[in-house]
């Protein structure tokens, strides 16, 4: 049997991963959106839950983050969509990218996008 | 020869009905594949304005029932773009619509969950075809990682995928059968699943209603269960299950003539996560049982054995399962105390010792020959009065040691090529006091059609994307994973101390503070720039110690020197000790920037030693078992299976009565799986050491039918 050569234009990987603890809950994503001239757009898509008693159900995320990567960490994006994530990364994420996005929310809050992207450059 | 019986006829009357009917759902009947020349299809994906030809939404397990609803709205949602000129933003919003349905959602409350939707163009003469891909990953990463769940995974993948869980109420399982000695039966099995998944799905209370009801003209058996469970990420139990079940059943025998068993039993079972290089996992269990055996022979109560009995057994069970790659094994010991007689002394100590293990090799494309093997052995001592049937009875049917379908350990041999409790000893002292059995069937598909469209599971960007998924739940699982060393935990614990240096030092540098009106001189700066430092260090320990797991970690590896870390730590040695106080000017500042540098040595020594590698060896060895069950639903599950069957028995039984030590019996048949509807199976075994009495061999068929609503 043949298969058809075909172009994936849009592409969205998620994943969650609940903590050991029961008190954190984590959810990653990578989104590509092609235009109509084939041109991608990576997005990074980032949520975070916390609690602090796990017979509790988790309200609103903590820190809910979309950040459109920079055209030049669009390798770096496609390379995390196929290789995964790493420990550095998820936890860098999870803690100073998680912080910064924090503060940007404030009034006058710096912009987190830099720290945030620098989640894909992490080893 | 005796004539098939009634029951065979039927059964292979519908098998030769069926086959033609999967024949032609294969792929043969639908539009032939087609591969577009390369320059067909703009290399850059610029598709924009190129007329939309067709539209489809695609997803595994679009035949399970609660899942088609969603497809076809999907695929509602979809069918607008066809026949229109492509366009991104259009294309794009239809993709999210599709991604909110219920069946692409993820779900948030397993330990690891992930999901991959594509959206795939392909080009044709007559225009684009558009695929809208769905695969949402749920996995147990406890009760799908046993020989049990592999069992199940061929004819029902949904339950290995975690689909199944997720839909609560009742589903209905017909069956057929037909089996020597019990003749023609049906069934019909009825579980009511109060909620699989969702905020209550680690409440240990009931979580399903099982009742299970089987019958020929020969033999009854009913069953009726209460079940509930929960999964545990933490410490060493993956899985703790209980099960309260009322049985009662009465089944043909030879020498007996009949025999029964009512009884209502309560079992609590708990599964280790997965341990060591080779990701076994460790059960226990244990089993209270009361009830009745019965029995139509005549009791001897001088030589031990009497006909009917009331009887209290103390189960208890221990064995290991692994699910490999390729290979799933299931290990057990199991030894059952029973006392009749109102329980007043020990009658009987029955001892199992049941091995299974399933291998399958890859011979082509969604093709693999499986090997099934059960080893079990059997001894019975009789210490008081005994029932027939707490003895070993050979034959056809499986007979399980406890109810339920967690844990299935064979209680009995197998020997297919005679009815049910064929072999019974003799009228005089029915069964048999011990036993050893050995089965093997082997299966290779003849024709197939996979479950996941070929688009899907041969292209490298979803196969990436689905392994990228997959390690990236291993890199959140060892930055967890890595939390809980003790190491790390003793480094966390060395903060409070850590930010009494930095207070020290913080006293220290205030006391030689530049005078307020020296403002834009260098000193004045470079004090301004420690005490911004100090002041930095001590706000984000204390985050770190509000924090846990994977955030913590994240925030803590900041403090340190590393590549690229922002080092806090190691700026406020920068900028006090050296920069401020170069010189140095103040023995007290070197004094406490000597202590803050042993601290950072320390807790750079305490964090190195909770090692990242081993964090990530378990974090592999907890997802490796969910990806070897991704890989088989890409790679080995179809939606149409026929393969034919090799089978041999081989049954030792004691203590010997007469004819040959060990009974053998070979045959085929053939196995027709259609997923979403029936799992088929039909075969015949020959008695080879055929003794007086006994038939030349035995048909057999079974018939279980999908939920059909």
């Amino acid at each position: 049997m043949t298969t058809r050569e075909h172009i994936i234009t849009n592409i969205k990987v998620d994943l969650v991963v609940n903590t050991k603890d029961d008190l954190r809950r984590i959810v990653f994503g990578l989104e590509k959106v092609s235009d109509d001239n084939g041109l991608p757009t990576w997005t990074i898509h980032f949520k975070l839950f916390r609690r602090d008693d796990k017979a509790v159900a988790y309200g609103d995320a903590r820190v809910s983050l979309d950040v459109v990567v920079d055209k030049e960490l669009h390798g770096k994006a496609a390379a995390t969509a196929t290789n995964g994530l790493t420990a550095t990364q998820a936890a860098f994420l999870a803690g100073p990218a998680s912080n910064a996005a924090l503060a940007s929310q404030q009034p006058g809050g710096p912009p987190a996008n830099a720290t945030i992207q620098r989640t894909l450059i992490k080893k | 020869m005796r004539p098939p019986p009634l029951g065979a006829c039927w059964a292979l009357a519908l098998a030769a009905l069926l086959v033609p009917a999967v024949a032609s759902a294969g792929p043969q009947s639908g539009p032939p594949a087609v591969v577009v020349a390369g320059d067909a299809c703009p290399a850059n994906g610029a598709f924009g304005g190129m007329p939309i030809h067709a539209v489809d939404v695609q997803t595994p397990l679009a035949f399970l029932p609660w899942i088609r609803a969603d497809l076809n709205q999907a695929k509602a949602l979809a069918e607008p773009l066809r026949g229109t000129p492509y366009s991104a933003s259009q294309v794009t919003a239809v993709w999210n619509q599709i991604a909110a349905l219920p069946f692409a959602n993820l779900d948030v409350e397993a330990r690891v969950g992930g999901r991959v939707l594509p959206v795939m163009v392909s080009c044709t003469p007559q225009g684009l075809d558009l695929v809208f891909f769905v695969y949402a990953i749920k996995a147990s990463l406890s009760v799908g990682l046993t020989w049990e769940s592999r069992q199940r995974e061929t004819a029902a993948p949904e339950r290995q995928s975690g689909q199944e869980a997720l839909r609560p109420g009742m589903r209905l399982q017909p069956r057929l059968g037909y089996r020597a000695g019990e003749g023609a039966g049906a069934g019909l099995a009825a579980f009511y699943n109060r909620s699989g998944a969702g905020a209550d799905a680690d409440i240990p209370y009931w979580r399903s209603v099982a009742i299970d009801a089987y019958a020929s003209d020969r033999l009854r058996d009913m069953a009726l269960a209460l079940e509930g469970g929960r999964d545990v990420a933490d410490g060493l139990w993956a899985h703790t299950a209980w099960r309260l079940g009322y049985a009662d059943q009465s089944v043909p025998a030879k020498s007996v003539s009949r025999l029964g068993q009512s009884n209502l039993e309560a079992q609590a079972l708990a599964q280790t996560h997965p341990l060591g290089d080779s990701a076994l996992a460790l059960r226990l269990g244990a089993a209270l049982d009361a009830g009745q055996h019965r029995s139509r022979g005549q009791g001897d109560p001088g030589a031990g054995l009497v006909a009917d009995q009331r009887y209290q057994s103390l189960k208890l069970m221990a064995g290991t399962t692994a699910r490999l790659a390729r290979q799933s094994l299931a290990a057990t010991y199991a030894v059952e105390f029973g006392a009749g007689s109102g329980g007043a002394r020990l009658d009987w100590v029955k001892q199992i010792v049941d091995i299974a293990h399933e291998g399958r090799w890859r011979v082509a494309d969604h093709r693999s020959l499986s090997l099934e093997t059960r080893l079990t052995l059997g001894h019975l001592r009789e210490a008081g009065l005994a029932p027939h049937g707490a003895r070993f009875f050979a034959g056809g049917r499986e007979q399980p040691f406890i109810g339920g379908e967690e844990w299935q350990i064979r209680a009995a041999p197998l020997l297919r090529s005679l009815g049910t409790n064929a072999l019974a000893g003799s009228p005089a002292s029915p069964g048999y006091r011990r036993f050893a059995a050995l089965s093997l069937t082997a299966a290779l598909p003849v024709f197939n059609q996979p479950l996941v469209p070929a688009e899907a599971y041969r292209d490298v960007q979803v196969r990436a994307a689905l392994n990228g998924q997959l390690d990236s739940a291993v890199g959140g699982l060892a930055a967890d994973n890595r939390t809980t060393m003790p190491t790390y935990l003793q480094a966390i614990a060395q903060l409070p101390k850590v930010q009494q240096t930095l207070a020290a030092l913080d006293g220290a540098v205030a006391a030689v503070a530049p005078p307020a009106d020296s403002a834009g001189s260098a000193n004045r700066d470079a004090f301004t720039a420690c005490k911004g430092q100090l002041a930095q260090a001590q706000d984000e320990i204390t985050q770190v110690l509000q924090e846990s797991s994977l955030t913590q970690l994240g925030l803590f590896t900041e403090l340190l020197p590393g590549e690229d870390t922002a080092n806090t730590l190691g700026q406020v040695v920068a900028l006090c000790v050296e920069g401020f106080n170069a010189g140095p000017r103040n023995p007290r500042i070197t004094q406490q920037g000597a202590m803050l540098r042993a601290d950072i040595k320390e807790l750079v020594r305490l964090f190195a030693a909770a090692d990242p590698k081993l964090a990530e060896q378990n974090a592999r060895r907890e997802i490796e078992p969910v990806r070897h069950i991704v890989n088989t639903l890409m790679d080995e599950i179809n939606a149409i299976t026929i393969s034919p069957l090799l089978m041999l028995d081989a049954v030792n039984l004691g203590p010997r009565l007469s004819g040959p030590r060990t009974r053998l019996a070979v045959g085929t048949g053939l196995r027709v799986t259609l997923v979403d509807s029936v799992d088929f199976s039909l075969g015949y075994m020959t008695n080879l050491r055929r003794q007086a009495g006994e038939a030349r061999g035995a048909f057999f068929v079974t018939m279980q039918f999908k939920d059909p609503f």
